[in-house]
């Protein structure tokens, strides 16, 4: 053991005390360009030990950089969390003046999808919507396969579906992660953003709402 | 090169524009006679006998004249990419879409012929982009071009004034997905629209037809007036019913007063609109066409054996279309057999196999009843027997028969058919009156007289001789006659596999779950004795067993060998089976590939 | 009162304060480890979770969230004990239920020949706070520190997992070689204090005061006992074992539930016990400074009290270092931890008993 021990240090000295600049390795090792051999001091680590020890002894007490998401500071907006403006949080989908929904059932979120996490089934609309012919009659988004990409969203043509920043959403079983067409609008309702101008089927000028339309 | 000839050569031929030259130049040329023809500047290579050449980009093809009626066509064949709308291959060419531009080439001076130039030589007559769908295919040879930077120019103008007053309602429209016109706007038309004026709107119309039809929606806003259905309706099926009215860009489609749309083809305009114009109300607003897993098949409900493709969702039949197949129902199906799937997933078909008496279903109902069966073969073969239907494919026959032949020892096997139907006759097309689509196959299988032979049975068991009796039905609209459910009453085993709960599976001993065409794979023979192969676009809804698998199941509980009791495909059950019956000799599914095998079976017939 | 009686009260407080100080350290490591990361770590189950109503001073708790989530540790437990207790199929049946037991038994042995207090002056009688004070000494702390390093080995085996058995394995090899420097390190105390004896060791420093404590006497050999304290309770940097990103969990990758909460356990006690062999053998076991005045000035009693909470601190301050040197410093390679232990570790500490003996001569 003592052997070893000496062994050690006289590989230390052959390294220093060399003519050539080239270091003695051991066989096979070799140093990357800009790499240094170390002194025997260097090789302890000890003070690189403390040196990270006090690096890590001073953010002990460094502000955390935790934000506060889930709303135990609302009313302080330093510490409560909001998310920007093109956060991509939980669905919801939007009604039209006449209290319908928006959507007009024609799959494009559901082909857009990448997670195939959209569920349509589209019906001929009651008889007194006049101004389109078809909607979902179910309408489900399976949350769990959600990833939240924003693709059913840019798809839509009729602007029905859109993210919302809410992004703490939990829950307590899988089967209430799916969402029904009810439970969108209720979201879209409760967010206040269910409504929008925006017409299906613009005649001709886009963003121009034809009058007879306007009057129903 | 050609612009130094092009001097020299047309002008000795340039007073005869017309009869006189072509003549000239067919027959052989006169030494000092009347003036030589001038040699083309393209020369192309000659065709063998009695084709002609045509280049194509620069490609020459030798393709015989006489197949096809105008260029498209032959172009379609050769696989270059012609969009087109108005044009149809079985319909007569109208030439209004203008979508289908070519240019041609003059190969005489070898230069694309376009401004307004004047005509001088009998080759030099299109001074412009010509449409391929009403262009003559000339036997001395053409040379087209399909990609020039002029066509490709003349298709975006078309496709934005095609555009003009389509609502593009895409979204909302149940065509998109299979929308030609989406397709060639995608391909050849502008990204944007210049057209900033309101659109016509035009009036939906509603088109019913006969009672198995809701009937059909015509959108005449998002119509193109291809007038593909007035075509159908004039050449098809010969009603007429349909017309364009009014002119310039307010014609529309409209009813013949007084004369509503009404016939047994109507199904097929929707098919052939190039557009979302006309929509079948049986699945209107609730499915997207790129959705349907699409299945080749072959519908049963006549002995025409008309090639349909079998549009499934989610393990659910959604509409059936037909299928090219020129040497049987063209491009067409007749209603009655189009919208005659409703049955498939309907809540009475029979999911499990049940025993009388026993309170849950049995899963081993198929052996079960198989090992009855044998039982009572024991005392003599001929006390048991089978009534197989006309809807049973050839390889469910094969095994039936091998069963009641070879370990039964029973010659009693007798056919079950449909009752006929009305037959319907139309310019191009027949609705067959027999209501079955194996008839044919039957005969091959089970030989002459089957029918008579079913009577029989029947007789036999009134009388009481017989101890048990395998119905393998399946027929969706079989009504058993009175002797029938009689005599099913004085047999004491009674076995039948059927789609639905009904008259046959109430006086049932044993039922087994059957299966519809669209659940299993097999063979029809259709009238003309064309063996033709229908493939599985569902799972079978008996817990997975089709009707082979399920009388598989019952020959091994009567204790059949493996040959005939091992639950094989049947595509395999075929390949084994051809050997016996010479007609199919060397055939396998394979062979007979997506439109059937011409007459096969010809002499059975 | 019977004085076998008296012995009660050691034991009690040596097995009642590991088994309370455990969960809590599970807590600091979490926070410590939160904190250096500038993260929050737990601040929701507890008393000062966000929505505690406690005000101290004038302080929210609930705001003041660095502090928050002190029943974490219970949180821990019950989930720990409530999770299924999956028992693959391969597994050496009753080893494998044998050695989480093995894991969390010896640090508790170890701990029983450390004085962690003043005599305790009851009436006449004086009561050590030393659960057993046998002759062998420290001899004791070395054999059962080895047994520890069955339950990890037994562990790894009985798995049946190539993981585990290669985490086992290991930690075996890495805890033998460990030992060899942890225990000349403590020849070389024996011989200074001229005792194996941790009571008397003790007492020799409280008698010699500040400076005779260990860690001045023996500056090498705490150095020594440092490195190998660390790779024998198997912490960072000498986490070997249980190392991640090579062996999933190592030697208890197959355990669940509280079985794997054992291990989790023992590791803990473990360093808690090599906190109390660090005080008692270099910073003076209980004594602190201005012991003597205390006594007689407020009484035996306080000073004992004072006594347990000073070889408390000291103990909790190997703890607290031994967590603030895992995340700092990064793992070692194996053939760099077997280099440390046999060439580095070993001779030095040879050499340090050379030269402890050498200034002893008298």
């Amino acid at each position: 053991m003592a052997g070893g021990h000496g062994h050690g240090h006289g590989h230390g000295h052959d390294g220093h005390g060399a003519a050539t600049p080239t270091p003695v390795l051991p066989s096979g090792a070799f140093l990357a360009p800009g790499n240094v051999e170390l002194n025997w001091v260097e090789k302890m680590y000890l003070p690189e030990i403390v040196k990270g020890l006090g690096n890590t002894f001073s953010h002990l007490f460094k502000k955390t950089f935790t934000v506060d998401y889930d709303g135990t500071h609302r009313e302080d907006p330093r510490k409560f969390h909001v998310p920007s403006e093109g956060y991509r949080g939980e669905h919801y989908l939007k009604k039209d003046e006449a209290g319908h929904v928006k959507c007009v059932a024609c799959f494009m979120c559901a082909a857009a999808c990448p997670a195939e996490c959209i569920h349509i089934e589209a019906e001929a609309v009651p008889a007194d919507w006049k101004d389109r012919e078809r909607y979902p009659k179910r309408f489900e988004i399976d949350l769990l396969r959600c990833i939240y990409c924003g693709m059913c969203e840019e798809a839509c043509p009729v602007d029905a579906i859109a993210l919302s920043t809410t992004y703490n959403v939990v829950s307590e079983t899988r089967e209430s992660k799916v969402y029904a067409r009810e439970r969108l609008l209720q979201r879209g309702e409760e967010l206040g953003i269910s409504m929008s101008k925006h017409q299906y089927r613009p005649d001709g000028i886009p963003g121009h709402v034809p009058e007879q339309k306007q009057s129903h | 090169m050609a612009e130094d000839k092009k001097p020299d050569a047309p002008k000795p031929a340039a007073p005869p524009a017309g009869a006189p030259a072509p003549a000239a130049a067919a027959g052989a040329p006169p030494a000092g006679g009347p003036p030589k023809p001038p040699d083309p500047v393209i020369k192309l290579p000659k065709a063998p006998d009695g084709m002609m050449t045509l280049r194509v980009n620069g490609t020459d093809h030798f393709i015989n004249p006489k197949k096809y009626r105008t260029l498209i066509g032959a172009l379609h064949d050769l696989g270059y990419d012609v969009p087109h709308f108005c044009y149809h291959p079985g319909l007569e060419p109208d030439g209004n879409c203008r979508m289908c531009y070519v240019n041609t080439i003059d190969v005489m001076s070898g230069k694309p012929m376009l401004g307004l130039q004047l005509a001088k030589q009998p080759f030099e007559r299109y001074p412009k982009p010509t449409i391929s769908c009403k262009e003559p295919l000339n036997p001395r040879g053409m040379v087209i071009e399909t990609e020039s930077a002029a066509v490709l120019e003349a298709r975006k103008w078309v496709m934005e004034f095609l555009l003009i007053n389509h609502p593009l309602d895409c979204p909302v429209c149940d065509k998109a997905g299979e929308c030609m016109l989406q397709n060639n706007s995608y391909e050849h038309g502008k990204a944007d629209s210049r057209f900033l004026e309101a659109k016509n709107e035009k009036p939906p119309k509603d088109l019913y037809g006969p009672e198995q039809m809701l009937g059909i929606k015509l959108w005449t806003d998002r119509c193109i007036t291809c007038t593909r259905c007035v075509r159908f309706l004039d050449e098809v099926s010969g009603t007429s019913e349909l017309y364009v009215s009014n002119r310039g860009d307010r014609s529309e489609i409209s009813i013949a007063p007084g004369h509503p749309v009404n016939n047994e083809l109507q199904g097929n305009i929707v098919d052939i609109c190039p557009v979302g114009a006309l929509i079948d109300k049986d699945l209107m607003f609730t499915y997207r066409a790129w959705y349907f897993q699409r299945t080749p098949s072959v519908c049963p409900d006549c002995s025409k054996g008309c090639n349909i493709e079998v549009h499934a969702l989610k393990q659910y039949v959604r509409r059936l279309v037909p299928r090219e197949n020129t040497d049987v129902n063209g491009w067409w199906m007749c209603d009655r057999g189009r919208h005659d799937f409703h049955y498939i997933n309907a809540d009475q078909r029979i999911m499990q196999g049940r025993i009388k008496d026993e309170a849950w279903p049995v899963v081993s109902a198929c052996e079960e009843a198989g090992k009855k069966l044998a039982e009572a073969a024991k005392g003599g073969g001929d006390g048991v027997a089978a009534l197989a239907s006309a809807w049973l494919t050839l390889e469910e026959m094969h095994v039936l028969k091998t069963l009641f032949k070879d370990t039964l020892k029973s010659e009693q096997i007798g056919v079950l058919a449909q009752a006929d139907w009305q037959a319907a006759e139309f310019p191009k097309f027949k609705i067959e009156a027999d209501h079955n689509p194996n008839r044919a196959g039957a005969k091959l299988i089970f030989g002459e007289g089957t029918e008579a032979k079913a009577q029989q049975i029947i007789a036999a068991a009134n009388a009481g001789k017989l101890k048990a009796l395998y119905i393998v039905s399946s027929m969706p609209h079989f009504e058993p006659s009175a002797e029938l459910l009689e005599a099913m009453s004085k047999v004491p085993l009674v076995i039948v596999q059927d789609l639905q709960r009904g008259a046959l599976s109430q006086k049932a001993g044993v039922v087994l779950p059957g299966s519809s065409f669209a659940e299993k794979d097999g063979v029809f023979v259709n009238k003309d004795g064309r063996a033709q192969v229908l493939r599985r676009a569902i799972d079978p809804l008996g817990q997975g067993n089709d009707d082979l698998a399920v009388l598989q199941r019952v020959a091994k509980g009567a204790g059949a060998p493996d040959a005939v009791s091992k639950l094989l495909s049947a595509r395999e059950v075929f390949r084994r089976m051809a050997e016996q019956y010479p007609p199919l000799a060397g055939q396998t599914h394979l062979t007979l590939g997506k439109k059937g095998l011409a007459p096969a079976v010809q002499e059975v017939k | 009162m019977a004085p076998y009686l008296w012995k009660l009260i050691p034991i009690l407080l040596v097995f009642g304060g590991i088994l309370a100080i455990v969960p809590l350290l599970v807590y600091l490591e979490r926070k410590i480890c939160a904190l250096i990361q500038e993260r929050m770590g737990p601040n929701r189950v507890g008393l000062f979770g966000p929505d505690s109503p406690l005000e101290v001073f004038g302080f929210k708790m609930g705001e003041k969230r660095v502090l928050g989530g002190l029943l974490q540790p219970l949180a821990d437990a019950i989930k720990l004990i409530a999770k299924e207790d999956i028992i693959p199929p391969q597994v050496e049946r009753y080893l494998y239920e044998f050695a989480p037991f093995f894991a969390l038994l010896p640090p508790f042995l170890a701990f029983a020949v450390i004085p962690i207090g003043a005599d305790l002056q009851v009436g006449d009688t004086a009561v050590p706070l030393v659960v057993a004070d046998v002759g062998v000494g420290f001899l004791w702390v070395l054999a059962v520190a080895s047994l520890s390093a069955y339950g990890v080995a037994l562990g790894g085996w009985a798995s049946n997992n190539k993981y585990a058995l290669l985490g086992g394995i290991r930690a075996t090899a890495q805890m033998i070689s460990y030992e060899i420097g942890l225990g000349m390190a403590l020849i070389a105390v024996a011989m200074q204090y001229q005792t194996v004896e941790p009571v008397s060791i003790v007492a020799q420093q409280v008698e010699g005061g500040f400076w005779h404590w260990g860690i001045f006497r023996q500056p090498l050999a705490f150095m020594l006992f440092l490195i190998c304290a660390f790779a024998e309770n198997n912490r960072l940097p000498f986490d070997l074992p249980e190392c991640e990103a090579e062996l999933i969990g190592g030697y208890h990758t197959e355990y669940s539930s509280m079985k794997f909460g054992m291990f989790f356990q023992g590791e803990y006690i473990a360093m808690l016990t090599m906190g109390g062999l660090l005080a008692t053998f270099f910073l003076g076991g209980w004594h602190y400074p201005f012991y003597e005045a205390i006594r007689e000035g407020a009484g035996p009693l306080i000073a004992t009290l004072l006594s347990l909470v000073s070889f408390g601190v000291k103990t909790m301050a190997f703890v607290v270092f031994s967590m603030w040197v895992r995340w700092t410093l990064p793992r070692f390679r194996y053939d760099q931890l077997m280099r440390i232990g046999w060439k580095g570790i070993i001779p030095v500490a040879l050499a340090n008993i050379v030269l402890t003996a050498l200034i002893n001569i008298r």
